[in-house]
């Protein structure tokens, strides 16, 4: 590729080159490895000529500021590229405000705490079931046995999508979010996408209760949904409810693999639960965010233009030394490592983080109290793939099956 | 419902509470402020949710 010229308002002290969306990991610490290459870049602000050329926020406060600033900062465009999609876009996490209220509101009723309470009861029956089915076996691939599983399934009773359709489903989420290639990434969006607007054709015909037919039932403005519109929130509603909290599970189970003494504070003082999963939480987040700029806008001592674009890595947030002491090192006891952009932040931030963080904290308590010891199966070689969102892919975990409760 | 200087604010996400009697003294926010006094900007102390994100509590 060659690389782009900076434009002239780009001061050259800030310009790096390096793609965000796929960089160097050390291990399995994706988030670790942000913050250094980061920190070997002591500006606050950087461009780089790479995916079309955009700025990168790296500080709690930058992020937290775009995150906010809808005058200035809008998620029309929410990844750098070089390539026009022509997928729908994502709704209502493509719309400015005022637009995406109304549709947000949709969603959020049903991922409501109210909801979810419900959900969580189900999420904890079938992470029981699950590590209950493989626990006497000493191992398990920890992606596709439990963290492609439990959140999939569960996401799949909210839409009431067929429970056979979940290989399937997480294969073509995994190629639309980290294909290899442009081409590859949107051919599996729109098998997505052909997939959902199927379900709602079905849907349409044979109305039910979950939320797929809620959506599809729904007037905004006294008026139906129309089919584009509907499209790009049947799609956001797959990526987000397929792909996430199955990613970061892959994360907290890494953790907890490889630091006996966190998995032993657990399993003694499983109060100390709640907020272990902010921590986790706090200290791997998996997304990188984008947003592109409204009106000229001033921001850590550069002007951004109009049009430009600009990247807002999450882990950038909690893991800053200036907002949290020590980030990289994960406390339990810290105090209100909640506070933090994990889930994104402002009137886009993650609708369903409700459920996301009751699904994390239920296969915390469920796992320890069954496999309160394990780790990474030695020789194996797990590892993390990338581009917006990071997950690992593979996750072999081992036991003693003597030691299972 | 509650008289203004005794509403209670609930956190959509995380469920956190701003009292409007108690403030958030640790934030800047004095006994006593009026919801509508609070910033906009002013975020979820527990999960950093926004001021938009807390709905009045109607069982008070």
């Amino acid at each position: 590729m060659t690389a782009l010229a900076a434009p002239a308002n780009v001061p050259p002290d800030r310009v790096i080159d390096f793609d965000l969306y796929d960089f160097p990991v050390e291990g399995l610490d994706y988030q670790g490895s942000m913050r250094a290459l980061f920190q070997a870049n002591p500006a606050e602000v950087l461009w780089t000529p790479r995916n079309g050329g955009h700025w990168i926020v790296k500080t709690n406060a930058d992020v937290a500021k775009v995150l906010a600033d809808n005058d200035h900062f809008s998620s029309r465009r929410i990844m750098v590229t070089e390539e026009v999609s022509d997928r729908p876009p994502l709704v209502p996490l493509q719309l400015d405000p005022p637009h995406h209220a109304p549709f947000r509101a949709l969603l959020q009723a049903a991922l409501s705490p109210k909801a979810v309470g419900k959900l969580g009861e189900r999420a904890r029956e079938l992470s029981i079931e699950l590590i209950d089915g493989f626990k006497h076996d000493g191992h398990c691939e920890f992606i596709g046995q439990f963290a492609q599983h439990l959140p999939i399934a569960i996401f799949m009773e909210i839409v009431g999508l067929p429970a056979e359709d979940r290989p399937y489903l997480t294969e073509i989420a995994e190629a639309a979010m980290r294909g290899a290639t442009e081409a590859e990434r949107n051919e599996a969006g729109a098998k997505l996408m052909g997939y959902g607007m199927a379900k709602v054709a079905e849907r349409r015909a044979n109305p039910g209760n979950d939320l797929i037919s809620t959506i599809v039932r729904a007037e905004i403005e006294g008026k139906p949904i129309e089919d584009f519109p509907l499209t790009g929130m049947i799609l956001l509603l797959l990526l987000g409810g397929l792909d996430t909290v199955a990613s970061t599970l892959g994360f907290y189970a890494q953790f907890l693999a490889t630091h006996p003494e966190h998995r032993r504070q657990l399993v003694e003082n499983p109060d100390l639960i709640p907020n272990a999963n902010e921590e986790l939480l706090r200290r791997f987040p998996i997304a990188i965010l984008a947003r592109e700029v409204k009106a000229d806008v001033e921001l850590g001592g550069v002007t951004m233009k109009a049009g430009e674009m600009v990247m807002v890595p999450t882990p950038m947030d909690g893991l800053d030394e200036n907002k949290f002491a020590d980030p990289l090192t994960v406390d339990f006891a810290r105090v209100k490592p909640g506070a933090n952009s994990t889930f994104g932040g402002g009137v886009h931030r993650c609708v369903g983080s409700v459920l996301a963080r009751t699904e994390l904290r239920i296969f915390l308590e469920e796992w320890l109290k069954r496999i309160p010891d394990f780790q990474v199966k030695p020789g194996s070689n797990p590892r993390v793939s990338a581009r917006s969102v990071a997950t690992i892919t593979s996750l072999e975990l081992v036991w003693d099956p003597a030691s299972v409760k | 419902m509650s008289a203004p200087g005794t509403r209670r604010y609930i956190c959509f996400y995380c469920g956190t509470v701003y009292d409007e009697a108690l403030g958030w003294p640790d934030e800047g926010i004095a006994p006593g402020t009026l919801w509508e006094d609070v910033p906009d900007d002013w975020l979820c102390p527990e999960c950093a949710a926004t001021k938009a994100d807390f709905a009045l509590d109607e069982d008070d």
